[in-house]
């Protein structure tokens, strides 16, 4: 039996509490601490946790960080600018990390961290959520369709909590990094207009270059690929207001959103095209993801003892399988092309 | 006054493009026909 440390009891961390505790799997959790530093959010998911709270499986620390975590595995679902400190603290512990953020300079930040990571031999995934973190694993499975891929491209809609709404707000302000022809290209966020389509029921939503860590990560992953970009979906004012602070309070959480990956290179001598995509509530499915990272982990499945994306970490089939088990839908788009 | 002239004409020409473009149409745009469908059996492999 395992015990797996939560920072952060927002929409994400407490689902995934929620998730592992509710495994009857392999290397289910016996026990979870959630950590936060906001007291309402510490009761909200007690409540949410009722049933395993009263059983005496779920612990609540009103704190940020463990100076001595007594925990397998250690979940970082806390707002930006605070994931850092909390992946370094939990390295310096000797535990693996499962992250589930999305900014970039954030990402990037703790990747300097990889080092250390290799050296600790300490798995620590990055990206553990739904973009990144799925939207990774569908590129990967998507990836081993082809005999060379030439480009890679990623779109998601929605976000999961305020503080993930945050980012995205924020994101679409700032650079975004787009890998091209063998350098980072620079781009101004809320940029390149390209009109995606996403599984049902969000279908189709006008996409814009943002500062997304998914390019990044993809990279890493595959260093091969000739052309990565990662765009979100965003209205007109979205992209108005993107350089104010955030003019009015988010939802406790957003609606339904959806991840797509369009992948391009050459089957045997043609050209192709395979895009997949998932539809889900974005904390419902980064909660999910980062609950299965957390069994995979626990189990010693994880395929690197260091630092890396999710898509580097994990078998893509068996993954996409068990979080289809959490109702995550991985899903492939079949159409024709024509002129008109 | 020219300068005047010379702005008029500009902008007239400028709405005269924009209509003509709006009227003929642009670069035509590639056409999607189809949808989603879950991975499953042999996709999963």
């Amino acid at each position: 039996m395992s015990r797996v440390a939560i920072l952060g009891a927002g929409a994400v961390g407490t689902r995934v509490a929620r998730y592992l505790l509710a495994s009857g799997s392999v290397g289910s959790v016996d026990r979870v601490l959630l950590r936060d530093v906001d007291p309402e959010r510490l009761s909200g998911a007690l409540a949410v946790l009722d049933e395993a709270a009263a059983d005496g499986r779920v612990e609540v620390e009103h704190a940020p960080f463990p100076d001595q975590a007594d925990a397998d595995v250690i979940v970082v679902a806390t707002p930006r600018g605070t994931q850092l400190r909390a992946v370094r603290e939990a390295l310096s512990c000797g535990i693996p990390v499962v992250l589930s953020g999305d900014g970039l300079a954030e990402t990037v930040a703790v990747a300097r961290l990889a080092d250390e990571a290799g050296e600790r031999g300490v798995p620590v995934v990055l990206g553990a959520g739904f973009a990144p973190g799925l939207s990774g694993v569908l590129a990967a499975h998507a990836h081993s369709w082809f005999d060379h891929v030439e480009e890679i491209h990623v779109a998601k809609v929605g976000a999961g909590g305020p503080a993930c709404a945050l980012v995205h707000h924020r994101a679409l302000s700032r650079l975004s990094y787009d890998w091209r022809g063998g350098g980072w290209r620079r781009r101004p966020g809320g940029s390149g207009r390209e009109l995606c389509w996403f599984p049902e029921p969000v279908g189709p939503m006008d996409c814009y270059r943002a500062a997304l860590s998914d390019p990044v990560l993809l990279h890493h992953a595959f260093p091969e690929v000739e052309r990565i970009t990662a765009r979100m979906a965003a209205t007109r004012l979205d992209r108005l207001t993107a350089p104010l602070p955030m003019l009015s309070p988010t939802r406790v959480e957003g609606g339904v959103g959806a991840v797509r990956v369009e992948v391009r290179g050459r089957r045997g001598t043609t050209q192709d095209v395979r895009v997949l995509g998932v539809a889900e509530r974005p904390a419902v499915a980064a909660a999910a993801v980062a609950a299965t990272t957390v069994e995979w982990a626990l189990a010693g499945r994880l395929r690197v003892r260091g630092m890396a994306s999710l898509a580097e970490m994990v078998e893509p089939v068996s993954f996409l399988s068990d979080v289809g088990d959490r109702g995550l839908v991985a899903e492939i788009f079949e159409g024709e092309h024509a002129v008109v | 006054m020219r300068m005047i002239r010379r702005a008029i004409a500009a902008l007239w020409t400028t709405a005269a493009v924009a209509v003509a473009l709006r009227a003929v149409g642009g670069v035509p745009v590639e056409r999607q026909s189809g949808g989603w469908r879950p991975l499953e059996g042999p996709d999963l492999t």
